[in-house]
């Protein structure tokens, strides 16, 4: 008897079950990095993400700090984010001790606003992924039950990287900025409907007001990043933008 | 290292703290750093800072751009001063390195020190230090030093009286409860101990001080201070009026109101008045310039600029230009320095309004700096353009400006220059023995725009880079870490790049002249790689056989992880045999394209390949369906990120470093010939069968999807042993690239029905679909 061949259906079929010329609206959430931002013309409908922690390790110790700039909102941050770096001249030395300062800085900045969802920004080489984990497994176990935990991510991680899987995150955003050589090709496949390889990056996205792509899967979440403050009509112009993906 | 007063650091340098760009994760991919706008290495700002100027690269940051202003009006620099305002790009890691970490500082020294007092209360691994703020900012309360000092002191009194006793527990406790109110106003002190030690009261004292200072009790701990003050029996006694001082001036910044001024100024005059030697008496200068900062910030800006513009610099020249920077960015009358400073600065929108403004200052005042500025700002196209390239070619050798104009006059004429003249004039240039390596890469890039062959291209093509920038940092030795844009000349020759100007210039080449750069040993063998291996996808796309068997050849020796294969192909007869070996080949390496934008070298062994492959497509010979299209200019700048550098700045040899002024490329004179031949090869070049609104393209009958092709010639061929690896190719070609009518479904379904027992097969238990794909 001929043998069943086996078939993965991945998950990008059932997402190309949904009526196509009917996406759902993409939810907006606007980024409010550390720099001054009045986001009081943001609609009911978009949500904030605050920046409100900085945290950078260097060597066996850490550097932190809170916001610095106003942030002026007509409604409370659905989001708190926090950044966290790795100092390049100092060798990282990760131990159980430096673990949980880290842990603990992020979870003082993640929780200085009561929001639903924490997300965290963290930069890391190959060799690091297992620090990022680390400190999401950290977070996770310290957050307030019911908060969400979400991630930024390279556009890549979503593509060619399977350690991913491991994150314990309930969203993962990835970038479609600053990307890597591999960037044109994953734009030109969104541009043509095609999705991220890994499911789990297909709930959210970010695009940033200086890299404007011309399609990205609709009915997402979507994250905006300004590399300057925000004004009303640097808004309207990526909202535009992202209303175009049908 | 002299240390600062501790306990209290107010964040003078906040004032300095502007809204720059800010970071988003993953940062700029790695990217060879060859344009280098910090100033360069140690060496080369050590030659800076003794007054050789260079060119000045207009989006530097401020401060460098001051020491260029120093040496533009005959002011020194030096070593200390230049060492404050300018730091090195780039840290070689094998040098300097120490096996002793750096000590502990803040709050992990603070918490590593705890850990000497066994029972010592379990306290948060971390300590936080700022109060909320407005508009969920923080305030910061608590400052490195105050943990140092308590780590410090902490480490001192168990040293002295032991780590287990009673007295060694209240001041911990005590000392907790201070860093508890660097965050919280509910903070609470623990009870003094009764029958307190002498040195544990006077501990006490000064941290019930301490205590209401991180409450903002502000009158309450410069009376505490001040009593500590007067308490010659207190080790902190020395530190009293100091301390008391800076309650007053925290209190006015804090709560600004001419009683807090006037109470803080009083407060530090009388610091100031005290013998020198005093603890904090150095202090008192910066304490009052933070206030004058505040309350009279014209007078102080008009201070600044006179102290910032003497002859040798003065004071604290760090602190004084943060401050001028500041000042001056929101004044609506600015000084000179500061002017020029936000001219060259100028965001690309209001490059014309900067660009009339330089001018008129330049037209008012003859100062070369303002020629400079006007000079960056300026397009060649620009109705100024020619009379200021004049100017700058008037600037004589000896003045600190002549560099620079000879840039931009050469970068403002040389479209229409003539090209011997611009060769002579560039080589003077380039035999100049002092150029930092980002000028002569800049004159090279110049340069190569007037080759006079094919044999000066491939010598000017090549860059020097500093290092491989990455996660901002520049590290001189990672160059083999980051291979993939680099070769050497030789084992232990330098690493080199090409330039980004040079890769599009190739890229305009037609194929024969790239076949001839690729086979010319001054590119490094690596990057010949490159060229030869994108000539290669070409010659496939042309279908030219005399082109793809010499290339094939050469490839066997620059890639030989495919040798065989490569072999394969020379030895082919021309046909669908030949096709298919070409085909195996493009399946192996994903990075392939007909351009150097967007290719990707391949590296290590073949599963390691990296990069996404395409829809390759074989086009009817005689076709247009290629459209001849060429990357954007952005397609050359995957450093993009790490120079800052945009479209719009049209400048792929400064990459936007040298001002807003662009510098579109010319084509080399002899070049300009085969245009016409490339412009026909690269219509046949065609790697996207959707258009960028996701369309299926219009393709000429005859068009040959070379994954299609392959397959079908595995198909007919099952005795081929290349067949079931084709397969296994495909079906990631599909997962990674282009799923083109469910390739990876059709390349699966064939490879386990009739190859159920190979490697291939079981190394692909998997394929990927996704009926949505096309």
């Amino acid at each position: 008897m001929r043998a069943r061949l086996p078939f993965l259906l991945s998950a990008a079929a059932l997402v190309a079950c949904a009526p196509r010329d009917q996406p759902a609206a993409s939810g907006l959430i606007l980024w409010a990095w550390e720099r001054p931002e009045d986001l009081r013309f943001a609609d009911e409908a978009t949500e904030v993400a605050v920046q409100t922690g900085f945290v950078e390790i260097a060597g066996d110790g850490l550097q932190a700090r809170g916001r610095r700039f106003p942030l002026k909102v007509d409604r409370t941050p659905a989001i708190t984010l926090v950044h966290v770096q790795i100092d390049r001249a100092r060798p990282l030395v990760w131990t159980p001790a430096l673990r949980a300062q880290v842990g603990a800085a992020i979870l003082h900045f993640a929780t200085a606003v009561p929001v639903r969802r924490v997300q965290i920004d963290f930069e890391t080489r190959m060799s690091e992924r297992q620090v990022l984990l680390d400190v999401l497994h950290d977070l996770r176990r310290g957050l307030p039950h019911g908060t969400l935990l979400s991630m930024t991510a390279l556009a890549s991680w979503c593509d060619t990287e399977r350690w991913l899987d491991q994150a314990p995150v309930d969203e993962i955003v990835p970038m479609l900025f600053r990307m890597q050589q591999s960037g044109e090709a994953l734009r030109n496949r969104l541009a043509a409907g095609g999705d991220f390889r890994n499911p789990r990056c297909r709930a959210a996205l970010a695009v940033a007001t200086d890299s404007p792509i011309v399609r990205a899967p609709p009915g997402r979440r979507v994250y905006l990043f300004n590399p300057r403050s925000w004004t009303t009509q640097d808004f309207e112009t990526a909202r535009r933008q992202v209303e175009s993906w049908r | 290292m002299k240390r600062r007063p501790a306990l209290i650091m107010l964040p003078l340098v906040l004032a300095g703290m502007g809204a720059g760009a800010a970071l988003a994760s993953g940062g700029p991919p790695p990217a060879p750093l060859y344009v280098e706008r910090h100033g360069g290495t140690a060496a080369e700002l050590g030659r800076l800072f003794r007054g050789r100027l260079g060119i000045v690269t207009a989006r530097s940051p401020a401060r460098l751009l001051y020491l260029d202003w120093r040496l533009l009006h005959g002011l020194r620099i030096g070593e200390e001063a230049g060492s404050l305002l300018a730091t090195p790009c780039c840290e070689d890691r094998s040098s300097g390195r120490t096996e002793t970490p750096p000590p502990l500082i803040g709050v992990s020294a603070w918490i590593d020190a705890r850990s000497l007092v066994p029972g010592a209360p379990a306290i948060a691994s971390y300590i936080a230090t700022e109060r909320p703020g407005p508009d969920y900012s923080t305030i910061p309360n608590c400052f490195e030093d105050a943990f140092d000092n308590a780590a410090a002191t902490l480490r001192d009194r168990v040293a002295r009286h032991g780590a287990e006793t009673a007295a060694i527990s209240a001041w911990l406790a005590t000392q907790d409860a201070i860093f508890a109110a660097c965050a919280s106003a509910d903070a609470a002190l623990p009870p003094a101990m009764a029958n307190a030690p002498a040195w544990l009261a006077a501990d006490r004292a000064y941290q019930e001080a301490a205590f209401a200072l991180y409450n903002f009790r502000t009158a309450e701990a410069a009376s505490r201070f001040a009593a500590i003050g007067r308490d010659r029996s207190s080790p902190w006694q020395p530190m009293g009026l100091y301390l008391g001082a800076r309650a007053f001036w925290r209190e006015a910044l804090a709560n600004k109101s001419p009683e807090t001024f006037a109470n803080a100024r009083t407060a530090i005059a009388l610091l100031a008045s005290a013998p020198a030697g005093l603890y904090g008496h150095e202090e008192a200068p910066r304490m009052l310039r933070a206030l004058d900062f505040r309350d009279r910030p014209a007078e102080l800006l008009a201070e600044l600029d006179h102290e910032l513009n003497q002859a040798e610099p003065t004071g604290d020249i760090d602190l004084s230009l943060t401050d001028y920077l500041r000042l001056g960015a929101r004044a609506a009358a600015r000084p000179a320095a500061a002017d020029w400073i936000q001219t060259l600065h100028s965001e690309a929108e209001h490059r014309i309004e900067a660009l009339d403004h330089a001018r008129e200052r330049w037209s008012a005042t003859r100062d070369p700096a303002w020629l400079i500025a006007a000079l960056s700002l300026v397009n060649p196209d620009d109705a100024a353009a020619a009379s200021l390239a004049a100017e700058a070619a008037q600037v004589a050798p000896d003045q600190p400006a002549w560099l620079t104009a000879q840039y931009h006059a050469l970068r403002l004429t040389i479209a229409t220059a003539d090209p011997a003249a611009a060769r002579m004039r560039l080589d003077s240039i380039l035999a100049l023995p002092d150029l930092s390596l980002t000028e002569r890469n800049l004159f090279t890039g110049v340069r190569m725009q007037v080759a006079a062959d094919l044999g000066e291209l491939a010598r000017l093509a090549v860059r020097r880079p500093y290092c491989i920038a990455f996660d901002r940092a520049c590290e001189t030795d990672n160059f083999a870490e980051y291979p993939g844009t680099l070769g050497r000349l030789g084992e232990n020759g330098p690493w080199l790049v090409l330039g980004a100007d040079a890769r599009a210039t190739i890229d305009l080449l037609p194929l024969a002249d790239r076949i001839a750069l690729s086979r010319n040993t001054a590119i490094p063998s690596a990057l010949r790689l490159d060229i030869a291996l994108t000539g290669f996808a070409r010659a496939v796309q042309l279908q030219d056989d005399r082109a793809i068997d010499m290339l094939a050849t050469d490839l066997a020796t620059y890639l030989p992880q495919l040798r065989q294969d490569w072999r394969a192909i020379a030895a082919a007869p021309a046909g669908p045999a030949k096709r298919f070996a070409e085909y195996f080949v493009m399946a192996k390496i994903p990075g392939l394209r007909p351009h150097l934008a967007g290719y990707v070298r391949p590296e290590g062994d073949v599963p390691q390949f990296q990069g996404q492959w395409v829809d390759w497509m074989i086009l009817p010979r005689g076709t247009t369906a290629g459209g001849g299209a060429l990357p954007n200019t952005t397609a050359y700048l995957n450093d993009i990120d790490w120079y800052g550098a945009s479209a719009e700045d049209n400048d792929l040899v400064c990459l936007g470093a040298c001002g807003r002024g662009a510098f579109p490329a010319r084509l080399p004179p002899f070049a300009a010939a085969g245009q016409g031949r490339a412009r026909v090869e690269r219509a046949s070049f065609i790697t996207e069968t959707l258009d960028a609104e996701g369309r299926p393209r219009a393709l000429p009958r005859g068009a040959i999807s070379v994954w299609d092709e392959a397959l079908a010639y595995a198909r007919a061929h099952p005795r081929d042993p290349r067949s079931p690896e084709v397969l296994y190719w495909l079906i990631r070609v599909a997962r990674w690239g282009g799923n083109h009518e469910h390739l990876g479904r059709r390349a699966f379904q064939l490879l386990h029905a009739r190859y159920p027992a190979s490697t291939w097969a079981e190394r692909s238990p998997y394929y990927y679909d996704d009926p949505a794909d096309p």
